[in-house]
């Protein structure tokens, strides 16, 4: 059930007139029973893996909290841990890692028939076996309490909105929210919808109108050269970006709509002037679980500079492997731990600037930098990526040829490309003011006509630029 | 509570306004402006229109001439003591024709006489083509269909720029013409050149219904009995490469079919007219004033040239005189062939 589909603008008037309906000691029922038909609208078999990690997880975190001694909780960690990953490596990286090995076989002149199962990824795998894990963590490190209420436990873990795409939700911020008794807040639901009508304008009026000449130049990436390569990944950039914010965005802002609020995954991160302040914008959920689960277990930056180099560089291929069985997330990853150590390494030259020109010509250049990183995320594979880079500087010699080549490999209509245009400025817009203020909040205080005007300007080009047809989220594939 | 659902009906209020205003303002293919259709660049759907306008001028014509953008060159108002509408549109088929007379007639309207062309398109179109794109048949347009066709906004929005592009290319009188006769193209149309031949790519259909196109055309046939209807049906005379290609779709057996269903005017074949560059414009539809003759002929205001008619090209066909015009016809491919 997409966000962006007729059946989920029909669950969601349901689920919320019954929560706000039923009494407070029942609620934690209704999302577990919304969350999970949510889930197995998607595929119905698959909804007993996340019952079972979440009943593995219960029963770990509910043993740790009585555990007698370390190497007792250490155990507990580790067949938790062992259990809910063993289930991702299954689903998600079998048939990767035994064609890996199998290739280094050859390497050696040994060859190995791989094993292939032919398994469907379970939409949001990657994603509540993080929350999951993250809770046992937790618990393990005594930073949170063992819930003994299964019901709430499994509300926590299955709760639809950040269910198939996050953000992944720490368990001192949701589980008590979804303990708690609330009463119903206009400001809180408006705002919630205000959120959700913004992450519908990314998703539906970027996101999946850029997807479209993306797809069609990645996915035919033979038929074409030169800049037109260059131009795919610019805008591969803002697809995903608006992708993954927008389905972020519908998510905080539904929760929001039943008195929930849930972290925020994304701050403007295209206004970053480094790598690293880039992953403190970008899914942000996500890069707060790797720096405290993986990073800073590691050593973090709590040790010699190698060392710490060496964990940056796990880190993020780590990051990029989670993303997919690919060897491009790997690259991409590993590309993006590259980036950060060398600016580890020159720190003194990348103090912070807050404004200026030296400020936007940093933040155009990390753009430029980062949507080269996604060409290697983009790519279906290593040889696309090799084929892409051979074929990008394709006619550069003439540079206006190059540059009509590219527009005319668009096609883009006058029209058409104001209105795209227009999309990307408001979108700029908002993220470039959310630096400083919170955009609704800022438009919710203004007159009432200026408001009206602004949420009638944005639908209109939710409404008049919308994709015909359904698309699917980017993330729902990791 | 209250306020916020308040503000939901209102966001509804708003989004449904936003959906329907431009649709129906833009409205590139005049379905909501079906009794003021404009010229816009866009090809309206003119089957749906004209079924919508005929059923609002039960009276106002005597005759109806159906057809694809063929027949839609044919001057009807140059037919004789007769108020004839030109009902013809892009790929228009004999399952449409029947759809749409079975709505006329069982609406009351005025009709004496119907002119139905016909080519290998009849058969080569399946209708539920015209099911995938925006030119739905008038019958087919339920309202739940015609909300789901008609009112996105994104599609409107597509159109803007061919609106936009083809704004200097507009015609004259053209609400008028439209509503008057129902023809699309004028006399003085620019012809083929020697340049275009090799350019020329032969205009029929993918699909195959042979039988169910048969079957229409018998249906149509029947309903015009039924309702003392005059039936006059003629094959449009195609340009060669269409003809070519057409004969090799079985179009010999289909004007066999045809004969022991009904009689019919027979133009298509090789001859001077249908090799010949200044009377076509395409390699689909032929020139206005090959249309007057067809019309004259049919009508009985003129007589074809004796020699012209043993090519095939006004050649009245029945079920014993159509071995007799297949043979004629096989003997011109055979020939043009060796050649």
């Amino acid at each position: 059930m997409l966000f962006n589909s007729i059946q989920f603008g029909i669950f969601l008037p349901i689920v919320f007139a019954l929560y706000w309906i039923i009494p407070h000691k029942y609620r934690w029922a209704l999302l577990f029973a919304a969350s999970y038909y949510f889930y197995m609208s998607w595929n119905a078999k698959y909804v007993f893996l996340i019952f079972g990690t979440t009943f593995v997880s219960y029963l770990a975190a509910l043993r740790l909290e009585k555990a007698s001694s370390d190497k007792e909780k250490k155990v507990i960690l580790a067949i938790t841990a062992i259990v809910c990953l063993g289930v991702l490596f299954f689903f998600k990286y079998f048939n990767f890692f035994f064609e890996s090995v199998s290739q280094i076989f050859s390497l050696f002149a040994i060859k190995l028939n791989p094993i292939t199962l032919n398994v469907l990824l379970p939409v949001g795998i990657s994603f509540y076996t993080f929350q999951t894990l993250s809770y046992v963590i937790d618990v393990y490190h005594g930073k949170v309490k063992a819930e003994h209420h299964f019901g709430y436990y499994a509300a926590f873990i299955s709760f639809f909105p950040q269910l198939v795409a996050g953000p992944i939700e720490r368990t001192s911020n949701l589980l008590p929210q979804i303990k708690s008794e609330k009463k119903f807040d206009y400001e809180q639901a408006t705002y919630g919808m205000k959120l959700m009508a913004w992450g519908f304008f990314k998703k539906l009026a970027i996101a999946d109108v850029f997807g479209f000449i993306v797809d069609g130049i990645f996915n035919y990436h033979y038929l074409y050269t030169g800049g037109v390569f260059i131009l795919a990944s610019l805008l591969f950039g803002i697809q995903i970006y608006c992708d993954f914010s927008g389905y972020s965005d519908i998510a905080i802002g539904c929760a929001k709509l039943m008195g929930i609020n849930l972290m925020t995954n994304f701050k403007s991160p295209y206004f970053s002037t480094t790598v690293g302040e880039f992953w403190r914008r970008w899914h942000i959920s996500l890069s707060t679980w790797f720096r405290d689960y993986v990073y800073i277990p590691l050593g973090g930056n709590r040790c010699s500079k190698p060392r710490r180099y060496f964990n940056l560089f796990v880190t993020f291929v780590v990051s990029g492997l989670w993303h997919g069985a690919n060897v491009t997330f790997i690259l991409w990853g590993a590309l993006h731990g590259v980036l950060q150590i060398i600016e580890n390494f020159f720190a003194k030259f990348f103090k912070r600037e807050s404004k200026g020109i030296v400020w936007w010509i940093r933040v155009i250049w990390m753009y430029l930098l980062v949507c080269f990183a996604w060409m290697f995320f983009r790519a279906n594979s290593f040889s696309e990526i090799v084929w892409i880079f051979m074929a990008t500087p394709d006619g550069i010699s003439h540079p206006l040829t190059y540059l009509s080549t590219v527009i005319q490999n668009v096609d883009l209509k006058p029209i058409d490309g104001i209105i795209k245009l227009i999309t990307l400025i408001v979108l700029f817009a908002y993220d470039y003011a959310s630096l400083k203020v919170d955009v609704i909040e800022y438009i919710s205080k203004k007159k009432r006509i200026v408001r009206y005007l602004a949420y009638t300007f944005v639908l209109a080009l939710i409404l008049w630029q919308r994709f015909d047809g359904v698309a699917s989220f980017v993330y729902f594939q990791f | 509570m209250k306020k916020f659902l308040a503000k939901i009906v209102l966001f509804i209020g708003i989004c449904g306004l936003l959906t329907v205003l431009p649709c129906v303002i833009i409205d590139p293919y005049n379905v909501f402006h079906w009794s003021n259709v404009r010229e816009n660049g866009v090809e309206p759907n003119k089957n749906y229109i004209k079924v919508k306008y005929i059923l609002a001028n039960p009276d106002k014509f005597e005759s109806l001439l159906f057809g694809s953008s063929r027949a839609g060159v044919i001057h009807v108002e140059n037919i004789e003591d007769e108020k004839c509408y030109n009902m013809s549109y892009s790929e228009g088929i004999p399952h449409e024709y029947l759809d749409n007379l079975k709505t006329l007639t069982e609406n009351g309207v005025n009709i004496k006489k119907v002119y139905i062309s016909i080519d290998s398109l009849a058969y080569t179109l399946a209708p539920e083509q015209h099911y995938y794109e925006m030119r739905y048949p008038y019958e087919k347009l339920d309202l739940v269909t015609f909300c789901k066709t008609y009112l996105r906004p994104n599609m409107v929005f597509d159109s803007l720029d061919t609106i936009f592009e083809t704004r200097n290319t507009r015609t004259e009188n053209y609400s008028n013409t439209f509503y008057e006769y129902g023809w699309w193209c004028d006399y003085g149309v620019e012809t083929l050149t020697e340049e275009d031949v090799p350019g020329l790519i032969p205009y029929i259909g993918y699909d195959y219904c042979f039988e169910e196109a048969l079957e229409d055309i018998r249906q149509i046939k029947e309903l015009c009995e039924e309702n003392g209807i005059e039936a006059v049906f003629f094959t449009n005379p195609m340009q060669e490469v269409t003809y070519k290609e057409s004969v090799d779709n079985d179009y010999y057996e289909f004007l066999e079919a045809v004969a022991e269903i009904t009689d019919y005017w027979n133009f298509s074949c090789l001859n001077d007219i249908t090799t010949g560059l200044d009377y076509y414009f395409d390699s689909s539809h032929y020139i206005p004033e090959i249309g007057d003759t067809i019309m004259e002929t049919v009508n009985g205001k003129t007589h074809l040239n004796e020699d012209l008619v043993a090519t095939g090209f006004g050649y009245y066909t029945t079920k014993d005189t159509v071995k007799n015009l297949i043979k004629i016809l096989e003997s011109q491919y055979t020939a043009d062939t060796e050649e």
